[in-house]
């Protein structure tokens, strides 16, 4: 659905400016990465405001947006799954904050050997990307592990529950890059090995 | 007439659309939830 109505409003602006092939396919991949990430966002923060958490829920988004852009890690194909599994993560993320009461300092400790992580395997980029340069590659590493040290830090002056979704944010996303890490090797030494029996 | 009035926005926001879109692909390494669209040839 959301496909469809990209490719209607680029057919509307078509009409108006005659885009050239490429135009027209920038345009609407642009409009598809808008329309399905604002509208899985819209629903989530209807469904958390029915819960009444939904300032929550979009303190967790703020910590995660940038951190997700720069890590990286898996992705789903289809849009119900891909909702599905935010809205598993931001919740996953919000129930740990408010039912789990772990120590400042352990919570602290934590966050950094994750961002310690984050340094040494990020970013994972999807095989469906464009062949991503090593320089690409150090400058979202670097980003990430900037952001991991903000978010710890921002805890460490400011302890309160809110900067405390920066930390859960790291973990969560240290854990789901590590399954994604161990996946992308897995399926290497599958290519690999499908390639020496075929030789 | 209304396609003139449109025109000049229109022309803004292709404009803006355009420049996000090797923005979306080279300067990040995924969305920021768990799903991507299909990447067209063109921009690979």
């Amino acid at each position: 659905m959301i496909r469809k109505s990209a490719i209607h409003l680029v057919n509307i602006i078509d009409e108006n400016l005659e885009l050239d092939r490429q135009q027209h396919d920038k345009v609407r991949f642009t409009l598809e990465v808008i329309l399905t990430d604002i509208s899985k966002i819209l629903i989530i923060l209807f469904i958390s405001r029915i819960m009444g958490i939904s300032r929550d829920l979009m303190i967790v988004l703020l910590f995660s947006f940038p951190l997700r852009i720069n890590v990286g890690g898996f992705h789903m194909k289809k849009y119900f799954s891909c909702l599905i599994f935010s809205s598993i993560y931001l919740f996953t993320i919000f129930y740990l904050n408010t039912s789990l009461q772990v120590e400042t300092p352990i919570l602290v400790v934590v966050g950094i050997i994750c961002g310690i992580i984050i340094f040494s395997i990020a970013p994972i980029v999807p095989r469906e990307r464009v062949e991503t340069t090593s320089m690409k590659i150090k400058q979202l590493k670097i980003r990430a592990t900037i952001l991991s040290i903000i978010y710890v830090t921002l805890f460490t002056i400011i302890n309160n529950p809110y900067t405390r979704y920066g930390i859960w944010v790291i973990i969560i996303q240290t854990a789901l890059l590590l399954i994604a890490k161990g996946v992308k090797t897995n399926e290497k030494k599958i290519i690999k090995q499908a390639t020496t029996t075929t030789l | 007439m209304r396609k003139k009035l449109l025109n000049k926005p229109l022309q803004l926001l292709c404009s803006l659309l355009l420049a996000v879109a090797p923005l979306i692909i080279s300067d990040s390494a995924c969305l920021g939830l768990w799903g991507e669209p299909e990447i067209p040839n063109s921009l690979k």
